[in-house]
């Protein structure tokens, strides 16, 4: 009997054939793993082999739920979506959610893994754990939410969900994202590993429904969460959205802005969170199971209506140096259509700005595109050009800023702002230095999702301009932390209701599985899971020289120092219980259970 | 508390639930020298009284759940015992900056 919360099963689906399989997984490792980013790295190590190209039909694509999803715990409809990334070739995970998670749950499965390739463009349909290949050419080159709709029209039942990737992904571009329900998992290039698969979407059906251990105590906690929820912890993101952070960021000099050259933007005022609020805020909306409501619509002087969030407001404002209000909603409405990561597409976009800047980038690379900072005609049109590949300046910001710097060439590589070959998201390094430390050590790269180590920067916790190795831990701590959340999987606007984070999701979690786990076994679970990305990441052929900034983050006035940054990272490797190389040492590996999974061959632990 | 000859003025920049609540950038108030945190907060509570429960606490000395506040713009407190630092402005922020 599987454990409460769970169904003790994978589903393992192929592409090409339609064919799928029910895998049992042992209740330890659900215990051990719990869901969300843990279980789907389980899975991805254990369902690839070393090496594999990302984008190989035999590459697994993983969706992993968890024991949370499907109870009315508020924030609890997510899931992780799990793979190698084309874009940076180590772990790449994205959160999604709302009623796919629901959905992918009453089908009968913990996880969905694909694999596979099929002949045609088609949707991998799966229905209460029976799987199939339908093609699909009429769906080709349609954005994600409108792929979905019509794949529920043409079953004729509005109860399927789906998980679909839009053009940019059909095109093979690494910064493709996927889309369900409005969302997006976003980071590392997910929406091309679908498109390498000939699949367009995902889309599932369920009608089964999992028990809990403790029915009325889940009753009753989700009552007393969700009243929480509405409290002042969340009221930020209930009022104002994300896009808040811009006016408090660029007043702590920490919004970056022209390829992070600054950390502050002179006319952040004009794209504040508080500007778009107060010409054309039209509603505001919320994932499935959320009481919470973060999703803020804004409209154009056009009347086309999106949703902003900041860090796409930030990569497509600030960062390309635009401070046209209606250009930056168009041009996050633009990478949603054609399903490519706002971060690492105005990333990208910056630094070709930076490159042509510094006469770096001459026609014909530009093709034409007059890509100066602030030329907010010249983002939309290279984002237009990269999601579909096309012409020379197309296929460079379709590759990312490391690739292209590394075509680019004349020292391009100090300025390229990316950590593993991922964009760096909204938090200037030099300002927020655990941040800094956060994004350098991340797995997937640089990372504000799986460190939230911005937290520690704006908090009594350190002095977030100073460089010093008490960092480390505060670096530590917060990845544990959010792999924690990432795991159950519970949303992180939500951390701030809890007083006790570990030890209150813990009895969440108690109440559904009936586990016997306390706040120090869900921090141990996090650990666990922070290790296990490392051991894939190390697999998969990376040293301790990619946990590192660009050269224009560690030197000169306002960098980090190289001295100082080593020590932080040394501080950091202490804190986690890793050698001086960056690899989990034996006892780390024995007391977190994961000997099997100990590195071979050169980066074998001495 | 000091009294109001030996009262300096403060400049409390507001962001996030602050500004919209209140539909202003930023207040000036007067603290005494050596005040604290809830010297401020006190006078913040009497200036901009419909920030008491989102932003401030029900006492009107301490902040809410979803607020913190900088001192310098370098470092940050919820603590009312910290004493403010003369001559820099007060930035009360949102606790959380994710995105």
């Amino acid at each position: 009997m599987a454990t409460p919360g769970t169904h003790g099963r994978f589903l393992r689906a192929d592409a090409g054939t339609g064919a799928a399989e029910a895998v049992p997984l042992a209740a330890g490792d659900l215990r051990a793993f719990v869901g969300g980013v843990g279980l789907g790295s389980l899975l991805l190590w254990r369902e690839s082999r070393a090496g594999l190209d990302p984008l190989a039909p035999e590459a697994p694509l993983v969706f992993a739920g968890s024991p949370l999803v499907g109870t009315p715990l508020t924030t609890s409809a997510k899931f992780a979506v799990v793979a190698k990334s084309p874009l940076t070739g180590r772990i790449s995970d994205s959160l999604s959610s709302s009623h796919f998670a629901i959905e992918l749950k009453r089908a009968g499965m913990d996880a969905l893994v694909v694999r596979g390739r099929a002949p045609r463009l088609s949707v991998l349909l799966v229905r209460d754990g029976r799987a199939e290949v339908r093609p699909c050419p009429e769906l080709a080159g349609l954005p994600a939410q409108e792929a979905e709709d019509r794949i529920r029209a043409a079953l004729g039942d509005p109860g399927v969900r789906a998980v679909a990737c839009g053009p940019a992904g059909e095109a093979g571009v690494p910064l493709a994202n996927l889309g369900n329900d409005g969302r997006h998992a976003g980071r590392g290039g997910l929406g091309a590993v679908l498109a390498s698969k000939n699949l367009k979407a995902v889309a599932v059906r369920g009608t089964g429904s999992v028990p809990v251990a403790d029915p009325d105590g889940v009753v009753a906690a989700a009552r007393d969460l969700s009243r929480r929820s509405f409290g002042p912890a969340t009221l930020k993101y209930r009022e104002l959205g994300t896009v808040a952070n811009v006016l408090v960021l660029n007043r702590l000099r920490a919004l970056p802005s022209r390829n992070f050259q600054a950390g502050e933007f002179a006319e952040a005022e004009r794209i504040s969170g508080e500007a778009l609020a107060s010409s054309g805020k039209t509603r505001r909306a919320s994932c499935a199971s959320c009481t919470i409501g973060c999703e803020h619509y804004f409209t154009d002087a056009s009347g086309a209506e999106g949703r902003m969030e900041y860090e796409s407001l930030f990569a497509l404002g600030p960062l390309c140096g635009v401070s046209d209000r209606d250009a930056v909603l168009r041009a996050g409405r633009l990478c949603d259509e054609v399903g490519i990561d706002t971060i690492s597409a105005g990333g990208t976009v910056a630094f070709l700005m930076e490159c042509r800047e510094r006469g770096l980038l001459r026609e014909p690379d530009l093709d034409g595109v007059d890509l100066r900072f602030g030329n907010a005609d010249a983002l939309l049109e290279a984002l237009r050009r990269g999601a579909a590949r096309r012409g020379p300046l197309g296929e460079l910001v379709a590759m990312g800023s490391r690739r292209a710097a590394e075509r680019i060439g004349g020292g391009s590589m100090d300025f390229a702002p990316q950590v593993k070959g991922l964009e760096i998201p909204g938090y200037h390094p030099s300002a927020m230095r655990t941040m800094a430390l956060g994004l350098a050590v991340a797995a997937r790269g640089a990372d504000h999702n799986r460190s939230s180590a911005y937290e520690a920067d704006l908090s009594e916790a350190t002095d977030r301009g100073v460089s010093d190795p008490g960092k480390g831990l505060l670096a530590a701590r917060a990845e544990v932390k959010a792999a924690v959340l990432d795991s159950l999987v519970l949303c992180k606007f939500l951390r701030g209701v809890f007083e006790d984070l570990p030890g209150e999701t813990a009895a969440l979690l108690r109440l559904v599985t009936g586990w016997d786990i306390d706040g120090p076994g869900l921090e141990e679970v996090g650990e666990r899971v922070v290790n296990l990305r490392r051991l894939y990441n190390l697999r998969e052929g990376m040293t301790r020289a990619e946990d590192t900034l660009p050269a224009r983050f560690l030197d000169g006035e306002g960098g980090l120092g190289r001295e100082s940054f080593a020590a932080m990272m040394a501080a950091y490797y202490s804190a986690r219980g890793w050698s001086e190389d960056g690899v989990p040492a034996p006892g780390t590996l024995r007391r977190l259970g994961l000997g099997e999974f100990a590195p071979a061959g050169k980066e074998a632990i001495a | 508390m000091g009294g109001v000859t030996d009262a300096l003025p403060l400049r409390v920049e507001l962001f996030g639930v602050a500004r919209s609540r209140t539909g202003r950038d930023a207040v000036v108030i007067a603290v005494p020298a050596g005040a604290t945190l809830a010297d401020a907060l006190v006078r913040i509570a009497a200036a901009l009284p419909e920030l008491v429960g989102p932003v401030l606490g029900a006492d009107r000395r301490s902040l809410a759940a979803g607020s913190i506040v900088s001192l310098d713009g370098k470092r940050f407190t919820r603590d009312p015992a910290e004493p403010l630092v003369a001559g820099k402005p007060l930035l009360l922020l949102p606790a959380s900056a994710g995105g």
